[in-house]
């Protein structure tokens, strides 16, 4: 809308002023999900980051507070329920080395501390650990678009 | 005009409530534009101004986007909660069914469900488990199998836990 009326005020042109909107429209759905998923994705990298540090059946904490406030500061503990890692001899292992974890995203509703459980899978990329977990199938896409 | 407007919105409905009780996304996404349009041109019939027929539609499709998305995550739930109901209550080997009904024509479905995995943890117990959609009559129809994980919450209740992809790998899912 906002869109629109800075082409309005440019053109008298209807239609014209309609693209404008439409594509200015567009680009702020672009805009916010570009922002959205650098957000979440800083989320996931200080999970992954934890995970890479913490052993078979450890615990660790992970804290994540956003410098753009467009999802809520979050916390949880996380613990390695095991290696997943190539089953090939010692010194040809090309490298991959993941981990399954479970970590929780600590809330509070309703003044009582709620706690919810996930699965994922990290995997280490060079010095760092990244998450790992693949997009769902296709077909399964659905409710996500 | 106001008894107009209320006119189109009855023709407004039909579409949205297509969209929304189709069950195939895919078909939906791709009926969500062609009635969006449908309703512009039909609008073009009764007002004069294309412009207001083409913005009347591209709201229309983003109501249907809208309701499409809304319907089809509240099956996707629902399934999703009943196979996690089902997961919670087996152990490893165990094969159940699993099934879900709406009263509304939509989404019912239906598979089997087992555990290939109990995965304990210092913080909660999760298991991990294969299950078949089946959403057709047909008894040839596929039967794809997929794999999940569910937790238990401090409730005792289980939940999907399945968390979501990788940011790197969202490209078409926004």
């Amino acid at each position: 809308m906002a869109g629109a009326a800075a082409a309005h005020a440019v053109t008298s042109n209807g239609a014209v002023t309609a693209g404008i909107g439409l594509g200015a429209q567009a680009a702020a759905i672009a805009g916010v999900q570009y922002w959205e998923r650098q957000v979440h994705q800083a989320e996931q990298d200080s999970i992954a980051a934890t995970a890479g540090d913490v052993p078979v059946g450890g615990v660790g904490v992970w804290r994540i507070s956003h410098r753009i406030p467009i999802e809520a500061d979050q916390h949880g503990e996380l613990t390695v329920t095991r290696i997943i890692a190539p089953d090939v001899p010692a010194g040809d292992a090309p490298g991959f080395l993941c981990k399954e974890i479970i970590f929780s995203v600590d809330t509070v509703q309703h003044h009582q501390p709620n706690r919810d459980f996930y699965t994922a899978d990290v995997c280490r990329d060079g010095t760092r650990w990244k998450w790992a977990s693949a997009e769902p199938a296709t077909e399964r896409w659905g409710a996500l678009q | 005009m106001r008894r107009r407007s209320l006119r189109l919105t009855a023709a407004l409905a039909v579409p949205i409530l297509l969209a929304a009780c189709s069950e195939n996304s895919a078909v939906v996404t791709s009926a969500g534009p062609a009635s969006g349009a449908a309703v512009g041109i039909g609008l073009g019939a009764v007002t004069a101004n294309p412009f207001i027929a083409y913005a009347a539609g591209v709201g229309t499709q983003a109501a249907i986007t809208a309701l499409q998305k809304y319907f089809s995550r509240k099956v996707h739930q629902g399934e999703q909660d009943n196979i996690a109901l089902a997961v919670g209550r087996m152990q490893p080997g165990q094969e159940a069914a699993w099934q879900i009904h709406f009263d509304l024509p939509i989404g019912d479905a239906h598979g089997d469900v087992s555990v290939t995995r109990v995965i304990a943890s210092p913080l909660t117990t999760c298991k991990e488990a294969a299950f078949t959609i089946i959403t057709s009559k047909n008894p040839a129809a596929p039967r794809p199998v997929y794999i999940t994980t569910a937790c238990q919450e401090s409730d005792g209740g289980w939940q999907w836990a399945q968390a979501e992809p990788a940011t790197e790998r969202w490209g078409f899912l926004q």
